[in-house]
């Protein structure tokens, strides 16, 4: 038995309403996730994350987002700030 | 039992002979408050296990810091991580453990902010995933 894979019929999953309902609940799985682990000071950059859907070249997807101005100091660390890695540990707790 | 993966890591990279050649011993797990540059630091800020707990499988963030104007310094001790952490070269028998592989997620060059944001200091940010059993 020899399988081809349909990129036409592929690129319509990809593309149909229910793959945008389930992005849409993975991403807000995503934002809850990374609330629940976010440090919280004033709570502003908790209150920044935002999850939701992008429809892209391969898709919807499930996009985590922030707007806040020093996300990447509490993401990456600096030498004088511990590192909290938020957005990439609320993706490596997301299951699929 | 489970793996020390930070020390794993860390003493891997400290007794590589390209990265001794670049930061002698300077390898540690928090940046010193007397810093002599270039230098590494790495955390380990996730992980999970999996083979019933047999198998560790931590997120790794190296991060290769050269002193202010010492942009070249950063990138040599960057590919040099890169080169050491391989998966086929790390792959094989530590003194703490075990290594499978590991997977370089993603490089990035981000200089860290020194006297409140006025200053620059050159570093790179590697994250890996490792695969590692007792």
């Amino acid at each position: 038995m020899i399988i081809k894979p349909n990129p036409a019929g592929i690129a319509a999953i990809t593309r149909d309403d229910q793959m945008r309902r389930f992005m849409a609940d993975k991403a807000q799985e995503l934002e809850n996730e990374a609330k629940a682990i976010a440090p919280v000071a004033t709570g502003a950059f908790q209150d920044s994350l935002r999850g939701g859907v992008e429809l892209g070249d391969d898709g919807w997807k499930a996009v985590l987002s922030t707007d806040s101005p020093y996300w990447p100091y509490l993401e990456f660390g600096t030498s004088d700030t511990p590192i909290f890695a938020t957005l990439r540990r609320a993706l490596a707790g997301l299951k699929v | 039992m489970a793996v020390n993966d930070a020390k794993l890591v860390r003493d891997y990279l400290a007794a590589d002979t390209n990265i001794q050649a670049l930061v002698g011993t300077r390898v540690f797990h928090e940046f010193p408050a007397a810093p002599t540059f270039p230098l590494i630091v790495l955390h380990k800020f996730d992980g999970t296990e999996r083979l019933w707990g047999h198998q560790s499988v931590p997120r790794i963030q190296i991060e290769a810091y050269a002193d202010f104007g010492r942009g070249p310094d950063a990138i040599a001790l960057d590919l040099a991580i890169r080169t050491a952490m391989k998966s086929y070269t790390i792959a094989g028998a530590h003194t703490a453990g075990v290594a499978n592989g590991a997977e370089l997620v993603s490089d990035r060059e981000f200089p860290d902010p020194v006297d409140g944001g006025r200053r620059h200091r050159p570093r790179y940010i590697l994250d890996y995933r490792l695969w590692l059993h007792p």
